[in-house]
């Protein structure tokens, strides 16, 4: 009898928790701010005073006050308010949950692409290994900004349209690491002892080797994660990303830096702070998970 | 090593012509040029005659071909906005561009290799520990953002530098520089340093890293044993020994800060390409669009060569092979 073997890998993930409660006290504070920035990314938008983008809610007589300021109708701005008379606070958290949603959905799918591809030119080697690694290779030597840019020009805004760009940048990343760790583990034993065992190629790959590739995957992805954040956030800063519609903190800066030189600095500085803290966190614990998975993982 | 400089340069055109079917299918297959050349309530024969005049009535490979031929000659289309050769319209600003990108790699490695020099010799030190914090936040602070804190302290607050623009310009060989003058040169700084902190940081860990490797090693320990400081066996050994990786990121961080001047000009009104390529997205200029990424590819393709090149001379293995 073979022993019920799991398909999720337990193993790597107690051993995951393990090292984070081991880790310094810089890493655990950023965990715990990133666990913080995700809850207010999801609740947050139900708690604040108003919805930002409800033209009703808001209130034009309000518009650019400082920080602190108290409103017309007796609400407090904690952060200010915009040009528009929305509250800063509200307008932020709204552009958190964008930002992080964003990111995410475009970051698991890139790594779920990415793992496919990297699994099937590892394994199988040949003209389907030289085929996608000349096509990882081809787009590494073009930055992701400008294929970013190029792709959101010819397909026009929207936020189907900056997932798909953000894949299309980020996939190659995924594939380029499980495919290196793929050719490592495809010749060890245990893979020949399942091949005589009459696995099929795909149980081998998803239950066998998939699993012994997840170190190098858990670190890439975080670093893809905050990277989709940053990249979006610049994309639609520069008008390409979002619309207006749906505001994400890059819109949000890009919106302020218009009232920056009048000296109203916190219309783009708190969006900024709120950015820069997500991907700060993110950046922390990723180098925190590459000194303790891997340390010959390079950026 | 001919051959394998020959070869490279093989690879390097079949790529950037694998690029230009990319990019031609990306910008002709997907949109519609004719939406852009015709308003939108022309008669259907109108929109024919456009489309044959510009020959888009044509299947998709001879339209390649067509575009290919003239890319080669050098002609990759004409402005829609400014009525002129697309490429030129770019190469005019080009020089300002490199000159951004120049100053910010120039200072990204005139402090990052000291910096990371410094921490590698002591791990774990104050400075190692700085140097680490200092680089995580270089790696996330977005560029656009630095950008902005850069002109709200020293143009709003302080009044100190200039906040957008290049400033009086001299002109030498027919290219305007601004780092001649000194009002070129203060415009230049904020938009020079947003820029370098993404490679400071990575030139940076790099060294570090290499250094605590480099130190380790045999070589280091007989130098060490010889009676050298270890302030000279990291002058004379250890860099020299950690160049050829230092080389490849600089080779490859100098075409990403070229893409990133897109960021940097469009807060500072820089008037390089990089701006130049998001006014014309705006505009729809897609001739501008697709020279912009041809250029770019060729000239990524030419640092990555030059890279090859100093990897030649600078480590002998190679050279024997």
């Amino acid at each position: 009898m073979m022993p019920q073997r799991s398909f999720l890998p337990y193993r790597q993930i107690t051993r995951f928790y393990r090292a984070l409660f081991a880790a310094p006290a810089l890493v655990l504070l950023a965990f715990f701010l990133f666990t913080l920035t995700t809850i207010l990314a999801l609740i947050g938008p139900e708690l604040v005073q108003q919805n930002p983008y409800d033209l009703a809610a808001i209130n034009l007589l309000d518009s650019r006050l400082p920080p602190g300021s108290e409103g017309s109708e007796g609400a407090l701005y904690w952060l200010g308010t915009d040009g528009q008379g929305r509250d800063m606070t509200s307008a932020i958290l709204y552009g958190l949950r964008t930002s992080l949603m964003i990111g995410l959905i475009a970051s698991v799918t890139a790594l779920i692409l990415g793992t496919a591809l990297g699994l099937l030119a590892g394994y199988r080697g040949g003209w389907v290994d030289a085929l996608i690694m000349r096509f990882v290779d081809l787009q590494l030597s073009v930055p992701a900004i400008l294929i970013a840019i190029v792709l959101l020009a010819v397909l026009g805004r929207g936020v189907g349209n900056i997932i798909l760009a953000l894949v299309t940048v980020q996939w190659v990343y995924f594939a380029r690491t499980v495919r290196s760790s793929c050719l490592v583990e495809r010749d060890k034993e245990y893979v020949q002892a399942g091949h005589l065992m009459g696995f099929s190629h795909l149980r081998l790959l998803l239950r066998h080797i998939l699993p012994n590739c997840l170190a190098p995957l858990t670190v890439i992805m975080t670093v893809e994660f905050a990277h989709a954040i940053a990249l979006e956030a610049t994309l639609s800063f520069l008008g390409a990303g979002l619309p207006i519609t749906e505001p994400s903190l890059g819109y949000l800066i890009s919106a302020g830096f218009s009232y920056l030189l009048n000296g109203e600095y916190w219309i783009s500085i708190f969006p900024g702070l709120a950015l820069l803290i997500t991907v700060l966190n993110l950046n922390v614990i990723a180098d925190y998970l590459r000194d303790t998975n891997d340390p010959r993982l390079q950026r | 090593m001919a051959l394998f400089l020959l070869r490279r340069f093989f690879q390097a055109v079949l790529m950037v012509f694998v690029a230009s079917v990319l990019i031609f299918i990306g910008v002709y297959a997907i949109g519609d040029p004719i939406a852009l050349l015709v308003p939108p309530d022309a008669t259907t024969q109108t929109r024919e005659a456009v489309a044959q005049a510009m020959g888009l009535d044509q299947p998709l490979h001879v339209q390649y071909l067509t575009f290919l031929t003239n890319a080669i000659q050098g002609d990759l289309g004409v402005s829609f906005v400014f009525r002129e050769s697309a490429l030129r319209v770019i190469l005019e600003r080009l020089p300002a561009t490199l000159e951004l990108a120049s100053a910010a790699m120039l200072l990204a490695c005139l402090i990052g290799v000291p910096l990371g020099a410094i921490a590698g010799m002591t791990p774990g030190g104050r400075a190692d520990r700085t140097l680490l914090i200092g680089s995580v936040l270089g790696l996330s602070l977005p560029t656009f953002w630095i950008g902005i804190l850069l002109i709200l302290f020293f143009s709003v607050e302080l009044g100190l530098l200039p906040a957008s623009g290049r400033g009086e310009t001299v002109t030498v060989f027919g290219v305007a520089l601004s780092f001649l003058t000194l009002d070129g040169l203060r415009h230049l700084i904020l938009p020079a340093v947003s820029l370098s902190l993404l490679p400071m940081a990575i030139l940076g860990r790099l060294t570090r890293s290499g250094v605590i490797e480099a130190l380790s090693l045999d070589f280091a320990r007989f130098a060490r044993a010889q009676g050298n400081s270890r302030n000279q066996i990291v002058l004379r050994y250890v860099l020299r020994y950690i160049s050829i990786p230092l080389v490849t990121v600089f080779g490859i961080y100098f075409g990403t800060l070229i893409a990133f001047t897109v960021v940097t000009e469009s807060v500072f009104s820089w008037p390089g390409m990089g701006k130049l390529i998001i006014e014309s997205i705006g505009q729809l200029d897609r001739p501008i669009v697709i020279a912009y990424m041809m250029l770019s590819i060729v000239l990524f393709m030419g640092l990555n060569l030059i890279v090859d090149i100093l990897y030649v001379l600078l480590d002998p293995r190679v050279r024997l092979k």
